[in-house]
């Protein structure tokens, strides 16, 4: 199994504690370095060049998001956990900007669940983007939505898997979750990627391309995401 | 003693200016001749009072204003569902003058606390002797200028004190928020943990996970309390995210006996751009609070939010399909805050803005507001649309 090197960036004692002991229940995480502010969180990346940086979106002095940006600038192909206290696409959108592979956001109410934290750190390091699932849940029960959205020639069942794989989740998952044959699963998914027009990409890229497309049609908010690969 | 003849009320004025008691709901008659009160008291009509009578009631309709002679009285004012004492007071004092000003509704109710004899004087009879005495009503009105001056200055402290407090509030709803619910948070998940790692008997592990049950349950808690004092979303992402966010968690709790419920929300051209706080946070408490009248005593199954910034001007409804009220029959009631609707006209003018409710028995009650804002270079052209739905509880 490969090694994950992990930076841990928040300014709760608690939170910092916690989540190293938590990661470090998987032997193949390591956590490299802790900052207790964004700015620090930068410094340490350039040090330390992690895989996966976990970081609050509101730390003293530079903010999660910004802290993001940065280390991404610098270090292409880190991996991003964002944890957020805000159920809100505003930051979503923001956290995605320059791009979605390899970025997680979480909410605090659900890493109760150790593990989701666990989970998403796994998923970042493949590539793969992560909307928190209580998130998710939010879109589809607000329905913000076009009425020309593209989401409305899928099937109810095609709905449900994009709404699991924008959670991060890959076939097996899906699989587990909603209770289906893994091929069932596989062909739903393919499906959904076939309509959403997403078959040029592959792999991990492709989710998470399907996963920028459900929230820009899940919002009637234009988007600003780049989407170029 | 008795005063009934206008030379014997103008003594006893006169007698009482030295007293400081009463001061700023009382006229300074020695800037007057006696002659001259003399001829102000006498186009007047002298009442004498029992205790415990209303002199001036909210919305009587009456636009006379009273010089109290004799006895002291209450002033009461609606606050809330209640009525609520704000002064006492004496003879000398002015009373009724606000509506004898601007001939709209009274404001206050006056009650006698003890047997009172009181002169009052009509519009009408006012308008014919300042005519004839211009000089007397001048400083007359000016000295009710004074009054009503002062009485703006108080206000104007409250505006501030209230502003203020929300200051407070918000961080203190921050740190609750960013701070407090972040520990609990890691608290739950170092819980968590142990669950996962230690060796635990059955009996431990099931104490540990309801411990870890409550802590869940308790962080929940603080968050519906936290987003009660100030919206975290408000501080952070503005006036659209706070009231989605408020909507789609007020909207997901049923309450018993309610008829299922929509809500839509409209917004145009807020983008990124915010506008200023102290306007986001009365925009966000006068919509919770139609909200929350809609979903309290409308029984409307049907609500439209529209909210559109525009270039140097806000517009905004609120629409529902409920069961609507009399106008007429509940206008004091509307005025009284019965519905919270005279705070949230408040919320609205204090931005210079205007707010128009309408409302009909049978189809429902609109709420049309306008607000005006710094003009902007550019409008973005983003618009959002979110539907909210409240199932009827059929338990």
């Amino acid at each position: 199994m490969d090694t994950i090197r992990i930076l841990l960036a928040d300014d709760s004692q608690y939170i910092r504690t916690a989540y190293q002991r938590i990661l470090e229940t998987q032997s193949n995480f390591h956590v490299v370095g802790v900052a207790s502010d964004g700015e620090e969180a930068v410094q340490k990346a350039l040090e330390l060049s992690p895989d996966v940086a976990v970081l609050d979106i509101r730390m003293p002095r530079v903010n999660g998001l910004e802290a993001a940006h940065r280390m991404i600038r610098e270090l292409p192909s880190i991996r991003i956990v964002m944890v957020s206290g805000y159920d809100d696409l505003g930051y979503v959108r923001e956290l995605l900007k320059d791009g979605p592979q390899g970025k997680a956001y979480l909410l605090k109410t659900s890493i109760e669940d150790v593990g989701e934290l666990i989970r998403a750190v796994e998923s970042v390091f493949k590539g793969g983007t992560v909307l928190d699932p209580n998130l998710v849940q939010k879109m589809v029960r607000v329905h913000l939505e076009h009425s020309n959205s593209e989401l409305h020639q899928l099937t109810d069942n095609e709905r449900e898997m994009l709404e699991l794989m924008a959670g991060g989740y890959e076939d097996q998952d899906i699989s587990l979750i909603a209770n289906l044959p893994l091929e069932q699963v596989a062909l739903l998914t393919q499906q959904v990627l076939e309509k959403l027009g997403e078959s040029d990409a592959t792999g991990m890229d492709q989710r998470s391309q399907a996963v920028v497309r459900f929230i820009n049609e899940s919002s009637s908010v234009s988007y600003i995401v780049d989407e170029g690969t | 003693m008795t005063v009934n003849s206008p030379a014997q009320m103008v003594t006893r004025l006169l007698s009482l200016t030295h007293t400081e008691e009463y001061k700023g709901q009382s006229l300074d008659y020695r800037e007057f001749s006696r002659s001259e009160l003399e001829c102000l008291l006498g186009i007047g009509t002298v009442r004498h009072l029992p205790a415990e009578e209303p002199l001036t009631d909210d919305h009587d309709g009456s636009t006379e204003i009273y010089f109290l002679m004799e006895g002291q009285v209450e002033v009461l004012v609606p606050i809330a569902d209640d009525w609520v004492k704000r002064a006492v007071l004496g003879p000398g004092s002015v009373l009724g003058e606000v509506a004898f000003l601007d001939m709209g509704s009274r404001t206050a109710r006056v009650l006698t606390a003890s047997p009172c004899t009181v002169v009052a004087i009509t519009r009408e009879d006012f308008l014919e002797f300042s005519a004839k005495h211009p000089s007397v009503a001048v400083r007359l009105l000016w000295q009710l200028g004074g009054i009503l001056g002062s009485r703006l200055r108080r206000l104007d402290l409250i505006d501030a004190t209230e502003v203020a407090r929300e200051q407070e509030l918000k961080a203190l709803a921050q740190e609750l928020h960013d701070e407090t619910m972040s520990d609990l948070t890691a608290l739950s998940m170092e819980l968590s943990l142990l669950g996962r790692v230690s060796q635990l008997d059955e009996a431990a592990q099931a104490d540990l996970s309801e411990t870890r049950g409550r802590l869940v349950a308790t962080n929940l808690r603080l968050r519906e309390i936290v987003r009660g004092i100030y919206p975290a979303e408000l501080v952070n992402l503005g006036l659209v995210a706070a009231l989605t966010s408020y909507l789609d968690n007020r909207m997901s709790r049923t309450v018993a006996g309610l008829t299922p419920l929509r809500i839509e929300l409209k917004t145009e051209g807020f983008g990124s751009q915010r506008l200023p706080e102290v306007i986001e946070i009365d925009l966000y408490r006068m919509l919770q609070q139609a909200v929350t009248n809609i979903i309290q005593h409308s029984q409307a199954s049907e609500v439209k939010i529209d909210l559109r910034w525009l270039q140097s001007e806000l517009r905004f409804e609120v629409v529902d399909d409920g069961r609507g009220f009399d106008q007429k029959r509940s206008h004091d009631n509307m005025n009284r805050t019965h519905f919270g609707l005279a705070n949230m006209k408040d919320r609205v003018e204090r931005h210079q803005g205007l707010l128009e409710i309408t409302s009909q028995v049978g189809t429902g009650t609109s709420l049309i507001g306008w607000m005006p804002t710094v003009n902007r270079e550019e409008v973005p052209t983003d618009s959002s649309a979110a539907t909210f739905t409240m199932k009827a509880d059929e338990g």
